[in-house]
């Protein structure tokens, strides 16, 4: 009753949970045009995530295949899977990929093995992956009810039913680590031992101990995805879209998104998109302040290229942007690779190189 | 040729202690001369001999070669002397037109008339003010402009202006130079004492310098620059440590202060911007842009709107403080813009007034207060901060402006906060003080405090953020990095 009252409150005064505030990006994550003006390493259809093997190749997930790509940018196909590949991370000496429905190893001590993930509300919605040094897998599954394709309706159905497992491909068992969240996505273990995830609709990135969440770096301007060790020390955090109001409104307005879900084609589906432009029927895709001929600094945009790095508390030291009118957005994985910061453009399907000397 | 006004030998003591010592000093007809000095150099004291609010304890005062003695500042009206003084004189109660007309009221008056004739005053000076308003409800700048359009109205031969531009904006500063070129044209002699020394520079013919209640020097303003003042009035080379480039930024630390969407009536509309710990976040804007207003309402001086009114997150909690004294208990200081009415209490000594902000901080936890905490309390910040005075029990009044800031920057510090925010802390202080002020916000932001800086002095911004922000129309419109921002960048940004 209580909770009910403040609701209607909140909705009449515009405060509390109906606020649809948004942070702004300034400070660290002032808009710059770094990601835009980066030199293409790679380009390949449906990529979705990258990693460095032991050996020091490059691995790129496109699609259902795993290549490895050189530094000249040729690419040779290491293996292709039923599935498309949502998730990679090294393991020992080899390569584990998730798809849909299970765990791939390829290469190294367990080459060739398979395991099919079966327990209750599985949806498919492996993101992430990462290696424990006790020699684990790390799991991160967006959403026990939809599956990975599908994320925005889990966002727009204001999705808790995330989880972060642990594997343990010795025994075959698999471990719950922490259930309830707001779509996890990025696994990530400290030296030590400690594990982090960023939770994408809860805009923060949290360390699980003891299936207790806590926040380390919270209330983000956009939805966080993967996080890797920064070379130099600290972290590198991708963020494949910007908060806006209108989506945060959107999300409080449950008889409108349900009708638009029911109604409308997913791609013209007011939320977050990993990229934009293409076609005119698309809902405003940019905030489109213009003053005097100029694209305002301030401008929103809803399709956003960022990356940030963090330093080892996970507060930002800088970010690495593409821009309202850009085409590299929508960054799901970053890599460091022989003195370069890779960064995957999921969006526009392309993986970019920048220096780290340019930018550290 | 005769100058208009020539005072001879001036010393004026209190309790001994000169204020003006032997002063020499002419004022030639038609002629615009800066008076330049240190807060306590003894300037206010020599203006005001010459307008008969104060009468000297030796020497005299030639007006066109005659020698006069002025016992009020209506004699010295009368002989056409006015002076606009820096706190202003006007009745807040009375409506501008009132004010400007004050003294000189007929037996049968209309209302309606006085204020055609106010309003044909003020906009033939350009000023923006309506002369149906009441003084209490203009702002700074504004009760400025109808203390200058009296002294026009009373027709004075001499004008002397004390730091006039304070709380001008740039443009309004353009049309006051251009009034004080047209009083000059048509004869009027004007003394002009300004802290900003390239103004005395752009407007003044010839160049006054007082230092501890003496002249120092008085040459035509083309025999100066920059340094020479600076040189001429501290008696050492400050010009580095004011002026000198910035080379390095501070990073940013932890994010302390997040404001998203903050509205407040018309003043601050939908503004976003976040503060981070260890660095100097200035805030530039021009007067108007509610630059002010936002972070008066992040340290619950005033209250957003209460619905739709935005958020504002302190260490990544939401906070509405509804009174100041929650916004400090929780770790956020606002050094007020105007000392003299927010800053301190006048009569009370500085050691009172640095325990005031100390008590202020515990909210009910002091019921009963200890003479001696206050003691070593105001003791040890006068000594921390440079507080010039003969003791910590001195009142504040007795001391000059930039002491007197520096007694508010103590009553904050003391609560030991998170967040320090500077309203235009130096405004109104010389540049001595201004120096050890600049260096006490740059030690708080190397200590790890977040520190904001408001300020309308671009050269000053400029010098000490590690980031600016610049506010337009009551919004946060464009963020520089403190090595890459420029005068023009930023003043564009404030304008388009």
């Amino acid at each position: 009753m209580l909770k009910q009252l403040k609701r209607m409150r909140d909705r009449f005064f515009g405060t509390g949970e109906a606020d649809t505030s948004v942070p702004v990006l300034d400070g660290p994550l002032k808009p710059n045009q770094l990601l835009e003006n980066a030199e293409v390493f790679f380009e390949g259809p449906a990529l979705e995530d990258l990693c460095v093997a032991a050996d020091g190749r490059l691995i790129v997930a496109s699609g259902n295949a795993l290549v490895s790509v050189s530094e000249a940018s040729d690419s040779q196909l290491l293996v292709s899977l039923e599935q498309p590949i949502q998730a990679l991370t090294t393991y020992r000496d080899g390569i584990v990929a998730a798809t849909s429905g299970s765990l791939h190893f390829v290469g190294g001590h367990f080459d060739g093995k398979k395991h099919q993930i079966a327990k209750a509300s599985f949806a498919g919605c492996i993101n992430a992956l990462c290696e424990h040094p006790d020699g684990s897998i790390i799991i991160s599954e967006g959403s026990g009810r939809h599956p990975y394709v599908d994320w925005s309706r889990d966002l727009l159905t204001d999705g808790d039913s995330g989880q972060v497992l642990q594997y343990h491909p010795e025994t075959d068992q698999l471990q719950l680590l922490k259930q309830g969240l707001k779509y996890p996505y990025g696994a990530l273990v400290d030296e030590q031992g400690n594990i982090y995830t960023s939770e994408s609709w809860g805009h923060r990135i949290i360390q699980i101990t003891d299936r207790v969440a806590y926040s380390v770096y919270q209330d983000l301007p956009g939805y966080p995805s993967r996080l890797i060790k920064a070379g130099a020390g600290g972290y590198w955090l991708t963020v494949f879209a910007p908060r806006n109001q209108l989506v945060e409104f959107v999300l409080r307005e449950t008889g409108f998104k349900n009708d638009m879900m029911a109604t409308v084609d997913p791609k013209y589906w007011i939320a977050p998109a990993l990229s934009s432009g293409h076609d005119f029927i698309e809902p405003l895709q940019q905030g489109g302040v213009r003053q005097m001929g100029q694209l305002k600094p301030w401008a929103p945009a809803r399709s956003y290229g960022l990356v940030v790095r963090l330093d080892a508390d996970f507060q930002p030291l800088f970010s690495l942007q593409s821009r309202v009118g850009g085409d590299h957005h929508g960054v799901t994985a970053v890599a460091e690779f022989q003195g370069s910061l890779l960064v995957l453009s999921k969006g526009a399907s392309k993986v970019l190189r920048i220096p780290l000397s340019d930018i550290q | 040729m005769t100058p208009i006004l020539e005072l001879k030998g001036i010393t004026k003591t209190y309790g001994g202690v000169p204020a003006v010592d032997g002063v020499n000093f002419t004022l030639n007809r038609g002629e615009v001369h800066a008076l330049c000095g240190e807060n306590g150099a003894g300037k206010s004291t020599l203006t005001k001999i010459m307008a008969g609010v104060v009468e000297p304890s030796a020497g005299e005062l030639l007006l066109e070669g005659k020698k006069v003695q002025f016992r009020n500042p209506v004699e010295a009206q009368r002989e056409g002397i006015a002076m606009v003084f820096q706190e202003t004189s006007l009745v807040p109660t009375m409506t501008v037109g009132q004010n400007l007309y004050l003294g000189n009221e007929k037996f049968f008056n209309r209302l309606r008339g006085l204020y055609i004739a106010s309003q044909q005053l003020l906009q033939s000076l350009n000023f923006k003010v309506d002369p149906t308003k009441t003084v209490s409800e203009l702002g700074a700048a504004q009760k400025q402009m109808v203390e200058i359009a009296r002294a026009v109205l009373h027709k004075a031969r001499v004008i002397i202006f004390d730091e006039p531009t304070a709380t001008l904006t740039p443009e309004e500063k353009r049309y006051f130079f251009d009034l004080i070129r047209k009083l000059k044209g048509d004869g009027v002699s004007i003394i002009f004492i300004s802290h900003a020394l390239e103004e005395a520079l752009e407007i003044s013919d010839r160049i006054t310098i007082m230092r501890d209640s003496k002249l120092i020097v008085s040459d035509d303003t083309v025999n100066f620059d920059r340094e020479r003042i600076i040189r001429e009035m501290v008696g050492r080379d400050l010009s580095n440590t004011l002026y000198g480039k910035k080379q390095t930024v501070r990073p940013a630390g932890k994010r302390v202060l997040s404001v998203q969407n903050l509205r407040m009536g018309t003043m601050v509309r939908n503004t976003s911007f976040s503060v981070f710990s260890g660095q100097i976040t200035g805030v530039f804007g021009l007067i108007g842009s509610g630059r002010t207003e936002t972070f008066k309402v992040v340290a619950g001086v005033i209250k957003r709107d209460y619905t739709h009114g935005g958020k504002v997150l302190f260490n990544d909690r939401p906070v509405r403080y509804r009174v100041p004294a929650s916004a400090v208990a929780e770790g956020i200081a606002y050094i007020t813009e105007d000392r003299k009415v927010d800053g301190f209490f006048e009569t009370m000594s500085i050691s009172r007034n640095i325990y005031a902000g100390a008590l202020a901080k515990e909210r009910l936890g002091h019921m009963l207060t200890s003479s001696s905490t206050e003691k070593n309390v105001g003791q040890a910040w006068r000594e921390k901060l440079n507080i010039r005075s003969v003791t910590a029990e001195a009142n504040v009044i007795e001391l000059s402006g930039g002491n007197q800031q520096k007694v508010v920057i103590a009553k904050s510090l003391i609560q030991n906060p998170k967040l320090v925010i500077f309203d235009e802390p130096t405004r109104g202080v010389d540049v001595g003080a201004v120096a050890e002020i600049h260096d006490i916000i740059r030690k708080l932001a190397d200590e790890g405090l977040a520190v904001v800086m408001i300020s309308s002095y671009l050269p000053e911004i400029m010098l000490l953020s590690d980031r600016i922000l610049v506010s337009r129309q009551g919004r946060i419109v464009e963020e520089f990095n403190g090595l890459e921002a420029t005068q023009e960048k930023i003043m564009y940004a404030s304008i388009h």
